[in-house]
C-alpha cells in the first residue's frame, strides 16, 4: 500500500487511469474478439458432426439398408451384427476425427466413446435431452451434450427398423475439450499477451509518468532556482504580458510597490499608480514594445516606504520567433546614493577648488604683504641706528612690532590654510630630525630667554609623517614653550610607544595652564591671557599644530597641574612597521647623552 | 675686486631699500624692474650677486633664470632667490642647480649683507669665474 500510496503521489492519476482504461477496453475487445472465435468454432463442430453423421449413415448403408434386433443383437442387413463392430466408429474416427457410437435401444452397443478408465463404453446408457429427442420424440437430436459427465458437440440421428420404429441410434460427436484445446491455446497466448502488454503499458504509463513528475520537479526547482536569484538582486525586476499586466517580479519590486506578488501578479499599471503616472508608465512601454532594442531612463520614483529615489529603468521587449512583442522585463536600478556620491564628490571637488583658491589667494597675498614689508623691515633697524632721540627711538620701535607683526600674521595664516588645504602624504620620517630642523629655526627665540631644549627621542625613530608639516609642528610648540616656559627654563620633548602609536610629548616648566584654558587653548586666534598683550603673538599657533595633527591621524592635547606649574602638550603619531619600542625619556640626566640637544 | 650686486624685482621700494642696504655696505647695485631688464643687463656685461624676486608679471624669476642659462649669461653669476612662503615652485625643476640660495622675504639687513658678502666672497675666489 505504501507503494501504491507513493506512486499515487509521484504519478499523475489521470495518466494512470488512461493507461488502466487502454489495457481494460484491449482485454474486452479481444475477449469479444474471442467469443466470436468460439461461437464459429462451436458452428464449425456441428457442422462437422452433420458431415461426420451422414459418413456414418453412408458407412452404414454401405453395409445393409435396414436394422432390426434379433435374439438382443443389432443387425444391419441380413446378418452384420453391429453390436462390439467397434471398427465402424473407428473408422468414422479415422476419417473425421468424430467419435462415433451405435445404440441399440438406449444402450452403447459399438462405441470408441471411452469411459474413465480408458475403456469402451459399451454397455452404457443414452441420457439426457438427447434420449428425450430420439427415443421420446423420435427426432434427430444436433447440440451440445453430456456424454459420461463430459460434453461433447454431439449428433445423433434415429436408427429404426422396417416398421419405422425407433431401435436404436447412431451418435457422432466431438469432446468439447478435445475440439476447443486449440481455441483455448490461443485464448490463453491472447490472454497472456493482453496481460502483458497492458501491463507494458501501464509500465510506460508510470515511467512517462514518473519522468514527467521528475522533469516538472526540475522545472520547479530551475523556477525556485530563478526566482531565488531574482529576489537576492536588490534592485526591482518585473515582467509584463503583451497586454502590459505584471506576471512576475521579485520581492525588491515587491517592497519597491508595497504589494505582494499575489496582488501584483495580473495587475496593470493602471491598477497600481496615479493615472498620469501609470500612463506615462504604460507610454514608455509601448515604446519599448513599438521598437526593437533596449530602453534606458532616469526618473525618479516614490517608493511604497514613502522614499523620493533616483532611479533608472532598463526595459527590453520579449518577442516570439516571428518578433511580435509578447511582453516585456524591466530592471530598476537605484542610483540614489550613486547620485549622493556623485553630489557629495561634486561638493568635494568644489570645496577642494575653493580651498585652492584660498591657498592660491593667500598666495598672493602673502607675498604682495611681504613685498611691501621688505623695505619696512630693512629700512627700519637703519633708521633706528640713526636716530639717537629716545621719543623717535620709540616711536620706531613701535613701528618695528607692528611689522613683526603683520609679518607673523602673515605667515602663521598662510601656514594655517596651507596645511589645511590638502592631505599630505604620508612616509616614514625620522621624528628626531623634524625636531632638530625645528630647534635650529626656532634657536634664536629660545636663546633669548635662556630656555633650555632637551631633544630625548631616539635618533632611529621613524613615524608616518610629512617631514616639512612635522617641523612646523615642532616649531609651533617650540615658540610657544619659549613664550611660556620659565626665564632661563627647560624645554623636554620626548617620544614614547603607545600601543601601535607613538605619543610624543614637549614638556615646559612655565605658567601652566587652568582647565578652561586647557578648553579652549587649540582654538584659532585664542591667546592665553598674559600673551594678549603680546604683539609678536597671533593666536594661530596650537590652531595650526591641531591641524598638523589631525592630518596625520593623530590627537592632540595638553595637560597641566595647574596654572605655574608647567605645560606638556602631548600629541600621537603612527608609527612605521614594527619599531623597537621608543623610550621615554623624560629624564633630566638625558640632557647629557648624545642624542640629547641643548639649548 | 667685484662688489656688484643686481636686485631683479618690480616693487620699487624693495629695490630702492635693497639700495639703500647696499650703499651703506659699499656695494655697487644695478637695479632690474623685470625679468627683460635682467637680461638686458647681463647681456651688457654685468656678473655679480643676482637678487632675484620669484613672483614677477610676465616673466617670473624661473623664466628669466631659465632666459639667462639659455643664453649663456649664467657663468660668473650667484643668484639669490628672494621668496615669499608657499610660492610656486612647480617650474623649478632642473633650475635648482643655478639658485645658489634663497632669502625669504621680508629680510633683515644683516641677512641680506652677509649673503651678499659671503657669496661675493664665493664669486672673488681665485678658482672662480671672475
Amino acid at each position: 500500500m505504501k507503494f501504491l500510496d507513493a506512486a499515487r503521489d509521484k504519478i499523475s492519476i489521470p495518466l494512470l487511469i488512461s493507461a488502466v482504461t487502454v489495457a481494460v477496453v484491449m482485454m474486452v475487445g479481444n475477449h469479444l474478439m474471442l467469443d466470436q472465435i468460439h461461437e464459429e468454432a462451436v458452428r464449425q463442430a456441428n457442422r462437422q458432426q452433420e458431415n461426420s453423421m451422414m459418413a456414418f449413415w453412408e458407412l452404414m448403408n454401405r453395409r445393409g439398408r435396414n436394422f432390426h434386433i434379433d435374439n438382443g443383437r443389432m443387425i444391419l442387413g441380413d446378418y452384420y451384427v453391429l453390436n462390439d463392430a467397434n471398427e465402424l466408429p473407428d473408422k468414422i474416427f479415422c476419417i473425421t476425427g468424430s467419435r462415433a457410437t451405435i445404440f441399440m435401444g438406449d444402450t452403447r452397443v459399438a462405441t470408441n466413446v471411452l469411459k474413465e478408465d480408458g475403456t469402451r463404453a459399451i454397455g452404457t446408457k443414452l441420457t439426457g435431452p438427447a434420449y428425450d429427442a430420439v427415443f421420446r420424440e423420435g427426432i434427430r437430436y444436433r447440440g451440445e451434450a453430456n456424454i459420461l459427465g463430459a460434453p461433447y458437440f454431439t449428433a445423433y440421428d434415429p436408427v429404426r427398423d422396417v416398421n419405422g420404429k425407433v431401435i436404436g441410434a447412431l451418435f457422432v460427436g466431438v469432446k468439447q475439450s478435445e475440439y476447443l484445446a486449440r481455441y483455448d491455446r490461443i485464448n490463453v497466448k491472447i490472454g497472456v499477451i493482453n496481460g502483458v502488454l497492458a501491463a507494458i503499458f501501464v509500465l510506460c504509463a508510470v515511467i512517462l509518468g514518473l519522468n514527467r513528475k521528475r522533469a516538472e520537479a526540475e522545472i520547479k526547482r530551475q523556477l525556485n532556482f530563478q526566482q531565488q536569484i531574482m529576489d537576492t538582486i536588490p534592485s526591482p525586476i518585473f515582467s509584463k504580458d503583451a497586454q502590459g499586466r505584471y506576471n512576475l517580479c521579485n520581492k525588491a519590486f515587491q517592497s519597491y510597490v508595497g504589494l505582494s506578488s499575489d496582488q501584483l501578479i495580473g495587475r496593470s499599471v493602471f491598477d497600481l499608480w496615479q493615472p498620469d503616472l501609470a500612463r506615462k508608465y504604460h507610454e514608455m512601454d509601448q515604446e519599448i514594445i513599438d521598437a526593437p532594442g533596449i530602453q534606458i531612463y532616469e526618473s525618479q520614483v516614490n517608493y511604497a516606504d514613502g522614499s523620493l529615489r533616483d532611479v533608472i529603468f532598463h526595459k527590453a521587449a520579449l518577442r516570439d520567433d516571428e518578433g511580435v512583442a509578447q511582453g516585456l522585463v524591466g530592471v530598476i536600478l537605484d542610483i540614489t546614493e550613486r547620485k549622493t556620491v556623485e553630489q557629495e564628490s561634486r561638493r568635494i571637488e568644489a570645496q577642494k577648488h575653493h580651498s585652492r583658491m584660498i591657498e592660491s589667494l593667500m598666495i598672493q597675498l602673502n607675498h604682495d604683504l611681504n613685498t611691501p614689508l621688505t623695505p619696512l623691515f630693512a629700512l627700519i633697524p637703519m633708521i633706528r641706528a640713526k636716530v639717537s632721540e629716545p621719543g623717535v627711538e620709540r616711536m620706531l620701535e613701535i613701528c618695528q612690532q607692528c611689522v613683526n607683526q603683520i609679518q607673523g600674521l602673515a605667515g602663521k595664516a598662510f601656514d594655517l590654510v596651507r596645511i589645511s588645504s590638502s592631505q599630505p602624504r604620508l612616509i616614514p620620517v625620522s621624528l628626531c630630525a623634524a625636531v632638530e630642523s625645528a630647534l635650529n629655526e626656532m634657536a634664536p627665540v629660545l636663546a633669548q630667554r635662556g630656555v633650555i631644549c632637551c631633544n630625548a627621542i631616539r635618533a632611529d625613530l621613524q613615524v608616518l609623517g610629512s617631514a616639512e608639516q612635522l617641523t612646523l609642528l615642532f616649531k609651533n610648540l617650540l615658540s610657544n614653550a619659549a613664550r611660556y616656559a620659565a626665564q632661563n627654563g627647560k624645554v623636554i620633548i620626548s617620544a614614547e610607544m603607545k600601543g601601535n602609536e607613538i605619543e610624543v610629548s614637549v614638556q615646559d616648566d612655565g605658567i601652566g595652564l587652568d582647565h578652561e584654558q586647557l578648553s579652549r587653548v587649540f582654538d584659532e586666534f585664542y591667546k592665553v591671557d598674559p600673551a594678549r598683550h603680546d604683539l609678536n603673538t597671533q593666536g594661530l599657533g596650537l590652531a595650526i599644530c591641531r591641524r598638523i595633527v589631525a592630518n596625520h591621524e593623530g590627537r592632540l592635547w595638553a595637560e597641566s597641574p595647574g596654572a605655574g606649574r608647567g605645560t606638556t602638550m602631548f600629541f600621537t603619531l603612527k608609527q612605521v612597521g614594527h619599531q623597537p619600542p621608543a623610550i621615554a625619556e623624560d629624564d633630566v640626566s638625558q640632557e647629557t647623552t648624545p642624542e640629547s640637544n641643548q639649548i | 675686486m667685484n662688489r656688484r650686486v643686481m636686485i631683479v624685482d618690480d616693487n620699487e621700494y624693495v629695490r630702492a631699500s635693497v639700495d639703500i642696504i647696499c650703499e651703506s655696505a659699499q656695494l655697487e647695485l644695478a637695479s632690474a624692474a623685470s625679468g627683460p631688464e635682467c637680461i638686458e643687463q647681463l647681456e651688457g656685461g654685468f656678473r655679480g650677486v643676482i637678487l632675484m624676486d620669484i613672483m614677477m608679471p610676465e616673466m617670473d624669476g624661473w623664466d628669466t633664470i631659465r632666459e639667462m642659462v639659455d643664453r649663456g649669461l649664467y657663468p660668473g653669476n650667484v643668484i639669490v632667490m628672494l621668496t615669499g612662503m608657499g610660492e610656486p615652485d612647480a617650474k623649478m625643476d632642473g633650475l635648482q642647480e643655478y639658485v645658489s640660495d634663497y632669502m625669504t622675504k621680508p629680510f633683515s639687513p644683516e641677512e641680506l649683507l652677509d649673503s651678499i658678502e659671503y657669496y661675493l666672497t664665493l664669486l672673488n675666489a681665485p678658482t672662480d669665474h671672475d
